[in-house]
């Protein structure tokens, strides 16, 4: 170990040379230094431990030495040697940085000590600083650590952050790109829709026409040539369909209708339609309905029957040779567990073929749309593809299920089911002709009776239902919503039977059913036909039925009500009243009498002025230019032969009774189209148009409404010539 | 073949659309005389007109969407004026109403509101329009 540097400085060189010599005896290597500023260069040069100073010295004493010598090493260890007594030096010394002092004379054994003891204190803080630093170090270490980890985990959040961005911004754009396909999808659908039903129009006009045409004299072939056409407008027609109810289904546009009709029937309409195509193929088609299907159900026969027409015309388009046929019967997964209500039937239907079948891997998505189970059928057999996922979504909407069994090559069958609301039940000895249903949309004829019948219902549909069976069984159908139209129906025709439902907006049945009765009984002419009414209400109870035959009703009918229910009660009731309608031609001729109470004034002013938003001066322009046109219209009548009437004549004389119209004289324009539809059906023109146009005009001019609106324009014109 | 008639009918078509216009004229001519207008308020107008020359419709084929006035709004009028007249239901004008395959709301619509006889759905088919005629009895069987 080194061993440790004094440095002592004094003035007086015989003094610190004494210092030197005294203190090398001790284990320390000393230097001396002259003054402050020599010590101080010495410091600069070598690492002094303890510094030996005398205060009193010339230019830098002690004190100053000392303040200098630690700001330059802040370890040295200062002892000052000061004169006898001199205290307050002493204090000014420590006050510097010095840790001890010596008094004059100095004791070499006590100094010695003193730099020992200085040596040990510079040891010490230095073991001190040393661990300090090392603390320092350990602290800074730590810290870069934490920095380091606090950084990588900065880094790591930001990635995850921007990584959660980058998946928001992801999500966002996914779910914008969902919305923008459903928006595009629903904008599609509604466009087939719209688009469908725009091209249909025409079409139905192409085959319209083309069967007229067909009905006349037509060499053989051009017959053939037409028929051609007429098919492929038929196809076009049924494609349209198609696209339609699929576009309808995909945008949520289809709904299903609920009434009763016979299922029977349906599929016999079904081969009705397709006996021909299966004959052309020499296919035999059959068809077998078990005897428990009901005679009716309620449900919608319409698309019913065009699942049924689908999987039918599908089978025999696929067949070759051999047969289809078409199976029936009450589905024996029984409606029960499903958990439905045991009013509903569900039925099964199954069509089978020996056609070309459907190869296994290819049965599950023949019910996708636009699909067929081999592209180059749509080339072999024609068809989008589009029937199957209709029939599966009319299915799934008529809460069945459709499957199909096929063998490749040795042909399919396809079933389905469909949930149906129980109809009436039928009771023995009544036949099911008797209450056979709405056969809808075509009605079958039936015996005529003129006999009316008033449904006072405010359910639109249970109306249109209650119209449709009463309308079949040939009644003349009359429907009110509520008791006031049905007070007012009463009063303007007389009716053989009203069907009053007892909860109706505002005033209910029982009041209405007591209104009637007390008109009866105020009119003595009608006191002796008394208006039969049947009740109809969802509350079947006796007190129920009590109340009506209180409020005056006859009958009751419980909702819901059978087909065969209405019709025996409109049976029962209807022709009871034996009052003598008055006979058609009586009615004719009153009506004829009262042709005046029709609206057809000469001049009607208030029609007339809200034409023109009740200007009177525009009105009276517009009335005057009229007069002149029709004084024009007039001579050019008079100037046209009767077979030389054109077209642009019977355009000319319809823009006239348009403007007749307009300006309110409401009789001339009458007589005017009078004209226009005899011109029309070419009858030509009479003396007797001539006469009455004439004369009508004459009214309407003479008018005195009509005089004085002419005389303001006039007045008015005056005026602005004046000005 | 035209059947035998039972009256010569008086019958007015009321459609906008040219083509279903000369269709249906075509098929009801042989039973009597066709009248046509193109609109509702037209309709309403030839209506009161055929009274006045006391020659009433039997038959009034009427399509349900038309420009002006529809259908619907034209046969809630015609009824009312027949209730002016005083006309009853079994002598009432037959209103058979025109309608695409879809819009089965309209046509329950003019059955509650309007009092039509029947309704016909387009392509117009003449097997279907002269077996309605049949069963609303304006030919006989």
């Amino acid at each position: 170990m080194a061993k440790a540097r004094v440095l002592v400085v004094d003035d007086e060189q015989s003094l610190s040379q004494l210092y030197v010599r005294r203190l090398g005896k001790f284990s320390y290597t000393v230097s001396q230094a002259n003054s402050g500023q020599d010590a101080l260069d010495i410091m600069q040069r070598e690492e002094i431990e303890v510094l030996l100073t005398d205060y009193k010295m010339p230019g830098m004493d002690g004190v100053e030495l000392i303040t200098r010598a630690i700001a330059l090493s802040p370890m040295l260890q200062c002892i000052v040697i000061t004169g006898y007594a001199d205290i307050k030096t002493t204090i000014k010394a420590m006050g510097a940085g010095a840790f001890n002092y010596l008094q004059k004379p100095v004791d070499f054994a006590e100094l010695d000590i003193i730099i020992e003891k200085g040596l040990e204190k510079r040891r010490m803080l230095q073991d001190l600083e040393n661990q300090q630093r090392q603390l320092d170090q350990y602290r800074r270490h730590l810290e870069d650590l934490v920095l380091e980890r606090t950084l990588a985990l900065t880094a790591a959040n930001k990635t995850l952050t921007s990584e959660i961005e980058e998946r928001k911004c992801l999500e966002g754009s996914l779910i914008q790109a969902k919305i923008v396909a459903e928006n595009a999808n629903k904008a599609k659908s509604e466009f087939l829709a719209n688009m469908s039903h725009e091209i249909r129009t025409p079409m139905t006009s192409a085959i319209g026409l083309l069967n007229l045409v067909l009905e006349t004299d037509l060499l053989p072939k051009q017959k053939a040539y037409l028929e051609m056409a007429r098919i492929s407008t038929v196809i076009m027609h049924n494609l349209l369909n198609d696209i339609l109810d699929f576009s309808k289904i995909e945008a949520d546009r289809l709904s299903l209708e609920s009434i009763p009709f016979n299922p029977r029937a349906v599929v016999d309409s079904v081969v009705d339609l397709q006996h021909l195509h299966a004959e052309e193929k020499a296919i035999r088609l059959s068809c077998l309905i078990a005897d428990d299907v009901p005679a009716t159900v309620i449900g919608d026969p319409n698309r019913l029957r065009q699942i049924i027409l689908n999987l039918v015309s599908n089978a025999i388009k696929f067949t070759k040779y051999g047969e289809v046929a078409i199976e029936c019967g009450c589905a024996t997964e029984g409606s029960s567990s499903t958990g439905r209500d045991q009013q509903d039937i569900t039925l099964q239907f199954s069509v089978r073929d020996s056609g070309i079948g459907i190869e296994a891997e290819k049965l599950a998505v023949i019910f996708e749309a636009f699909t067929q189970a081999d592209g180059t059928i749509t080339r072999r057999y024609g068809g989008v593809g589009l029937g199957l996922n209709i029939c599966s979504k009319l299915v799934a909407m008529m809460g069945g299920r459709i499957w199909v069994n096929s063998q490749a090559g040795k042909g399919s069958t396809f079933h389905f089911t469909s949930v149906f609301a129980a109809g009436p039940s039928l009771e023995k000895g009544e036949s099911a002709g008797d209450i056979k249903p709405a056969d809808f949309p075509a009605s079958s004829p039936r015996p005529r009776k003129t006999l009316s019948i008033l449904v006072v219902e405010d359910d639109e549909m249970n109306q249109w239902l209650i119209h449709e069976i009463l309308r079949n069984q040939g009644y003349t159908v009359v429907n009110a919503p509520d008791g006031a139209t049905a007070l007012q129906e009463i009063e303007n025709r007389s009716f053989n039977l009203v069907f009053l439902d007892l909860k109706l907006p505002r005033t209910n049945g029982y009041d209405v059913a007591r209104q009637i009765r007390e008109r009866e009984r105020g009119d003595r002419a009608a006191s002796d036909k008394r208006l039969p009414i049947v009740a109809m209400t969802g509350l079947a109870t006796k007190e129920a039925e009590q109340r009506c035959i209180d409020a005056g009703m006859d009958d009751f009918l419980a909702k819901p009500f059978s087909v065969g229910q209405i019709i025996a009660k409109a049976e029962k009731h209807a022709g009871r009243s034996g009052e003598k309608r008055p006979d058609a031609r009586e009615t004719k001729e009153a009506a004829f009498r009262n042709i005046a109470s029709l609206d057809c004034q000469i001049f009607d002013e208030e029609a007339a002025l809200k034409n023109v938003s009740g200007n009177r001066d525009a009105l009276s322009v517009l009335i005057r230019k009229f007069i002149q046109k029709a004084l024009h219209g007039i001579r050019i009548i008079e100037g046209t032969a009767s077979e030389e009437t054109s077209v642009l004549f019977e355009q000319e004389m319809q823009n006239l009774k348009e403007m007749a119209m307009q300006t309110g004289a409401i009789k001339l324009s009458d007589e005017l189209f009078c004209l226009v539809l005899d011109l029309r059906n070419k009858k030509g023109i009479t003396p007797s148009h001539r006469g009455r146009l004439e004369a009508d005009l004459e009214l309407f001019t003479n008018d005195p409404r009509v005089t004085a609106l002419i005389k303001t324009g006039e007045n008015a014109n005056a005026g602005d010539k004046k000005n | 073949m035209p059947e035998i008639k039972k009256t010569e009918l008086r019958m007015l078509i009321v459609e906008d659309d040219f083509m279903v216009r000369q269709i249906i004229r075509d098929i009801l001519e042989p039973y009597g005389t066709v009248d046509i207008v193109v609109n509702g308020e037209e309709a309403i107008q030839a209506f009161r007109v055929a009274w006045r020359r006391q020659q009433p419709y039997d038959l009034i084929c009427m399509d349900i969407m038309m420009p002006i006035m529809d259908g619907n709004t034209a046969l809630v009028a015609i009824r009312e004026m027949e209730k002016t007249l005083g006309i009853t239901s079994p002598e009432e004008v037959k209103v058979i109403m025109i309608t695409a395959l879809d819009d089965v709301k309209t046509v329950v619509k003019a059955y509650s509101k309007g009092g039509a006889t029947s309704y016909i759905v387009k392509p117009i088919e003449k097997d279907r329009l002269i077996g309605e005629l049949r069963s609303i009895n304006l030919i006989s069987s």
